[in-house]
């Protein structure tokens, strides 16, 4: 099993090195990028995180998903500090014998990742500047994983 | 008295006016004591900084409202996450 957890100031790479082991039958990865927000000039994002914790939460956001799916490698990625528009925020890749054991891990780590590891994303233009407020529906994602667990 | 230091992220920076300070507390006091004195301490109505907080660490570790505070350390006062 290998596993990757890393925050960082630089520009990240949508790929990774990892040699697929011959168990790997499966190998899903998720890119989040900037996007534009505004038609005003200059479109900006800033990330910021309290650390260490952000960088344990994300660890124990990979341990949750070992104990839930049997998997062979997590790589999980995440920038922090001021990006543009298309620069890569998050990436995740994570490997399995099958895929959909894959699909879910990913899936999980992106959904929980957005309301429980502390980041918090502001935006800004040429003309002013506001902080992202979490959506429902992210907070509905990560409920849902939740629920599913206690339903289990 | 324990001394804590209170870490603000975020826009409760923006609220708050600081992001960073340092405030004596009672022993065995709790979070909620805590964000009333900070609420005091800068000038805030309480109810609107607990209702801008979602979530609280104390030393690195996530806390409930209710948890007592009896050593010091540092306290975070976090608003709702967006990161991905």
């Amino acid at each position: 099993m290998y596993r990757s957890v890393l925050i960082s100031e630089s520009e990240l790479c949508s790929t990774t090195d990892v040699n697929r082991a011959n168990e790997e039958g499966a190998v899903v990865t998720f890119s989040g990028y900037v996007r534009e927000f505004s038609s005003g000039d200059n479109n900006r994002l800033t990330l910021s995180a309290y650390r260490p914790m952000t960088d344990n939460v994300l660890n124990d956001l990979v341990d949750e998903a070992c104990d839930r799916w049997a998997l062979t490698r997590v790589v999980l990625k995440h920038r922090i500090g001021a990006m543009n528009v298309n620069d890569l925020i998050v990436f995740i890749e994570v490997g399995s014998r099958h895929r959909q054991s894959a699909f879910e891990a990913c899936q999980f780590l992106i959904d929980t990742l957005k309301t429980r590891a502390p980041f918090w994303k502001q935006e800004s233009d040429a003309d002013s500047s506001q902080w992202v407020k979490q959506s429902e529906t992210d907070r509905a994602a990560t409920d849902a994983w939740y629920r599913q667990k206690s339903v289990d | 008295m324990i001394e804590l230091k209170v870490m603000v992220l975020a826009s409760l920076v923006d609220l708050v006016g600081k992001s960073e300070f340092s405030l004596k507390v009672e022993k065995g006091a709790s979070v909620s004591d805590v964000i009333q004195l900070v609420a005091e301490e800068c000038d805030i109505e309480s109810g609107l900084l607990a209702s801008e907080i979602q979530l609280v660490a104390f030393n690195h570790h996530r806390v409930d409202f209710d948890t007592p505070i009896v050593i010091g350390g540092e306290l975070a006062l976090m608003p709702p996450i967006t990161g991905g």
